[in-house]
């Protein structure tokens, strides 16, 4: 595949078309044998089978197969990776680098095969498949570059004021990281830690997401093959999996999902002797403000992809709008006009640009949400479920005329669902695009440089969106954007994709020694 | 009102069960006696697979009981249950029926995850596999396998727990039957007085049965399993592949994971086609003729496996009945004595099911699983002995 993707790419090549539908008929046959842990090395396969059903197709469409693990699988993954974290810091950055780029070259070259998989599982589209699975690549070379381009591997020569010592000051692995993934980029977001995780020294137990196994397992196997045993482990299974994994003898924890989840490891975390650390990414409730000079159609055409693409599951997808009362009406029109436009289908169809919601859960989620929609404000576009299709696929839905302050403009949904708020001065639509407790991504949509200068000093958000067409809050690349949440986004200040990440998974240590 | 006292002879996998499901009760006052030491007999020396690819509504049954029991056990007591899946091999199409058959069946009793899968499909799961001789397989992808030693002995650890007793080296060496029902025991340990005596001494079943007046004929049949030795890992955890034809009378290839660079093998058979071991002095080492055997075997059906060898191998007791179904309940002629014995070469997966029957019998219910009537009714030794006598 020589065509570079990202999450704004509109349009494939045949061929590559071809080539996907070809790695998603392979996917969704599955693997004959359930998916399996890999522990020091090896496969293991103990535990409950447990399945995972094709979002996009009716009800009963397994997948994949994959074990559970025991508490004492986990056990010995955890075992094994603690036994590994000796002989993995002890190599060079440089060295560690080596090993990476081995899974860096095997990634780019099954990146359709790898999205035919997270297509399968998700019911994502192929855009947004084989995006992601460029992104995998991406992830392991950005970091990779960074270590390669970190002076002597993040030491520094400090000043010495006894000419009989010299004083380096260094940033050292914690030893063992928990790496727990998300259904929403299950291939992204596992890479996006663990190639952290361990370019930094550390060694990792990856517990990808019980909705995407299959991606998570191919990311675990390729990581794995390229580093020594025990290095890299993966464990399969649902949330308590998660939880034995956090509660287990590992140095430190990386999670992406949602606050809740997020925010109940930080606290049981910090609730022991010492805190460990945890590098969570949570969700957002991420808003586009659009004042009254702003280009209405670039504004609609960004909302419209940032609150839709990958059916509003993305943590940066945009689920309001904060806009000026002068424009609301044409703004609300043109948004409106795009929802109409939308094709929703199953990745197999070429033209597919929202897919299914990941499971039944959302659909129940969303179907109380259009009900308090239409209770407390209006719904301008969808709000119900498609008809003859088959799968948990649900409307993109645009509600306006919730009274200030509704929970629908407050809570994460996760779904392709915006609200729309009209205020009545710039100020008033920053204080209202704050008042969340979420702080992931916000664009803003102005021709006034004053407007944006505001909005560029007081929105409280980690990734901020100036004008941006192609996506009013969505789709961060690594090396181009960070990934860093604010407030209940994201627990560090330092966010993926960054130039700051990877120092999150190392800890300081001062060196003061005899001049020998 | 003091508890019934019971005293389980044999320290297998089946009389642990038995042990535990009695103890779990709380009605009894529970002792195993073990001539050795715990799991020192066939339960330590099986290649432990546990799986519910069976034929008949009955057979799946209790194997399903014992999937469970062990995933239980593995969930909540630290048990090893490698869930490697578990193919049958079909060699025409009325295996494959019949397999489509057993689906439904197991199905029924909530088993969802088996299926049929043709050759293509089982070369896809198993690249070093030939099946030019064979159509298809039935998959159990839950299936998995223990190790028969450290299963007896979680048994045992459990059973304690719940209050049973277990004396080791403690041999059952003579019994006296009171008229009132009761038993005195001579042991190695000294004399125990009994309520209820299980036999539960798998390969010895025929002696202790005698012991007790309450004779019940099981064949230890000799069998062998042996180490192969992989040149390379394969990557993936090899299923257990199970390629006997039943009621063919011939012993059939049979091989699993056992670790990244080893797999178990043995040939398969159920019916008892040799004559009869003497459990305490049977040659427990492997011969080289079934090394041989072994080595042809799994050169026809794996020839991807290249440079693989053979590594040691072992033999130990299939304990068999006569019609190769377990004798499971009060002894015919004498109630005291519950039999639970004749596992043949699924001792280790029917042991769940064995031990609750005999406990469901204690308690007086009606056996869930395999009552009177059941395949496993121990009447059916009172019939086939009086035919014996006519
Ligand atoms: C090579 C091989 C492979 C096998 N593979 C499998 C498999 O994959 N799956 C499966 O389910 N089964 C398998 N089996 C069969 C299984 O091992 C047996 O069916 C099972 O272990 C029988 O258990 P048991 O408790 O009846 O007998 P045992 O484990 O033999 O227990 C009987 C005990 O009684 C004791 N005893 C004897 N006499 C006395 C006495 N007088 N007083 C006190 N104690 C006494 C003995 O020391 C012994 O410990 C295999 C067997 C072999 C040999």
């Amino acid at each position: 595949m020589s065509e570079r993707l990202n999450y704004a790419s509109k349009a494939l090549t045949p061929d590559l078309s071809a080539a996907f539908e070809l790695a998603l008929a392979d996917a969704r046959d599955g693997d004959l044998a359930p998916v399996q842990h890999v522990i020091d090395g090896g496969p293991v396969a103990e535990g409950e089978i447990f399945t995972w059903e094709d979002p996009a197709a009716a009800p009963g469409r397994v997948v994949t197969e994959a074990h559970a693990a025991t508490p004492d699988v986990v056990g010995r993954a955890v075992a094994a990776a603690r036994a590994a974290r000796k002989g993995w810091r002890a190599l060079t950055g440089a060295e560690r680098v080596e090993h990476l780029r081995c899974s860096q070259r095997e990634f780019d070259e099954r990146k359709v095969e790898i999205a035919g998989v997270i297509s399968a599982e998700t019911g994502k589209s192929r855009l947004e498949a084989l995006g992601e699975a460029e992104e995998v690549v991406d992830l392991v070379k950005t970091y990779a570059d960074q270590v390669e381009q970190s002076p002597e591997s993040f030491a520094t020569r400090m000043n010495t004021a006894d000419p009989g010592e010299t004083n380096t000051d260094l940033l050292r692995p914690y030893g063992a990281f928990g790496v727990i993934g998300p259904f929403n980029f299950p291939a992204a977001l596992c890479v996006n830690m663990s190639a952290a995780a361990l370019l930094a020294g550390n060694t990792v137990v990856l517990k990808p997401s019980a909705k995407a196994p299959r991606s998570g397992a191919l990311i675990g196997e390729v990581l794995a093959k390229h580093v020594p045993a025990g290095v890299l482990n993966v464990v399969q299974g649902h949330a308590y999996v998660g939880q034995a994994l956090a509660e287990s003898d590992v140095d430190g924890i990386a999670f992406t999902g949602s606050a809740g989840v997020g925010w109940d490891l930080l606290r049981n975390l910090a609730a022991g002797p010492y805190a460990k650390p945890v590098l969570a990414e949570m969700g957002g409730k991420n808003v586009a403000v659009v004042g009254r000079t702003a280009d209405l159609e670039a504004a609609a055409e960004g909302i419209a992809r940032s609150a839709f693409g990958l059916s509003g599951q993305k943590c940066s997808a945009c689920s309001r709008v904060v806009v000026h009362s002068a424009v609301h009406d044409d703004l609300v029109d043109r948004i409106a006009a795009r929802v109409a436009e939308m094709s929703l289908a199953a990745p197999e169809d070429p033209g597919a640009f929202l897919g299914p919601v990941i499971d039944g859960v959302a659909v129940a989620r969303f179907e109380r949400a259009a009900e308090l929609a239409k209770k407390d404000g209006r719904i301008n576009a969808g709000g119900a479920r498609p008809q003859g299709l088959e799968g948990h696929f649900v409307q993109p839905t645009l509600v306006t005329d919730l009274p200030l302050g509704h929970e629908l403009t407050r809570e994460e949904l996760f779904l392709p669902f915006v609200t729309v708020t009209c205020v009545d001065s710039f100020q008033e639509a920053l204080d209202e695009a704050n008042a969340t407790n979420y702080g992931l991504s916000a664009g803003v949509f102005s021709r006034e440089q004053q407007e944006i200068d505001d909005f560029l000093d007081q929105i409280d958000a980690g990734v901020v969106y100036v004008n941006r067409r192609s996506g009013a809050t969505t789709g961060a690349w690594p090396g181009i954007q960070s990934f860093c949440g604010w407030k209940a986004s994201g627990s560090s200040g330092k966010g993926g994709l960054g130039p700051w990440y990877l120092q999150g998974f190392m800890r300081e240590q001062s060196r003061t020694l005899p001049v020998s | 009102m003091s508890k019934t006292r019971v005293i389980v002879i044999g320290g297998g996998a089946l009389g642990f069960s038995t042990a535990l499901h009695l103890a779990e009760t709380d009605e009894f006052e529970v002792t195993v006696l073990e001539s050795q030491h715990i799991a020192e007999g066939s339960s330590s020396r099986s290649i432990g697979i546990v799986e519910t690819q069976y034929m008949s509504s009955f057979d799946i049954a209790v194997r399903a009981f014992g999937l469970r029991f062990v995933g239980h056990l593995a969930e909540n007591e630290g048990l090893t249950l490698n869930r490697n899946g578990y193919l049958r091999l079909a060699s025409n199409d009325a295996a494959l029926e019949a397999f489509q058959r057993s689906i439904a069946l197991q199905r029924e009793q909530g088993i969802t995850g088996p299926r049929v899968l043709i050759r293509s499909e089982v070369e896809k799961l198993i690249p070093q596999i030939s099946l030019h001789d064979r159509v298809g397989a039935l998959y159990g992808p839950s299936d998995g396998y223990l190790d028969g030693h450290l299963y007896t002995n979680l048994l045992a650890d459990l059973a304690r727990r719940a209050g049973a007793t277990v004396l080791q080296q403690a041999a059952l060496l003579g019994a006296e039957h009171a008229a009132d029902g009761t038993y005195r025991l001579q042991t190695r340990r000294g004399k125990l007085a009994a309520d209820i005596v299980v036999n539960a001494a798998g390969g010895w079943a025929g002696r202790v049965g005698d012991l007790l007046d309450a004779p019940v004929e099981v064949k230890p049949q000799r069998h062998q399993a042996i180490t192969v030795a992989l040149s390379q890992s394969l990557g993936y955890v090899m299923p257990s592949v199970m390629d006997y034809v039943p009621g063919s009378g011939n012993p059939g290839l049979y091989f699993r994971h056992e670790n990244i660079d080893k797999l178990f093998a043995g040939l398969h058979i159920e019916e008892a086609v040799e004559s009869a071991a003497d459990p305490d002095t049977y040659f427990q080492s492997g011969d080289q003729w079934f090394a041989e055997q072994i080595a042809e075997a799994l050169a026809s059906r794996l020839p991807g496996l290249e440079g693989a060898g053979l590594g040691s191998g072992w033999a130990g007791i299939y304990p068999m009945s006569t019609d190769h179904q377990p004798i499971v309940g009060p002894h015919p002629e004498n109630p005291s004595v519950l039999l639970a014995v004749g596992a043949g070469g699924n001792g280790i997966q029917l042991s769940p099911a064995i031990g609750k029957t005999v406990s469901e019998y204690l308690t007086g219910r009606t056996p869930s699983l395999a009552g009177p009537g059941s395949p496993w009714d121990a009447a059916r030794i009172a019939r086939s002995s009086a035919t014996a006598a006519n």
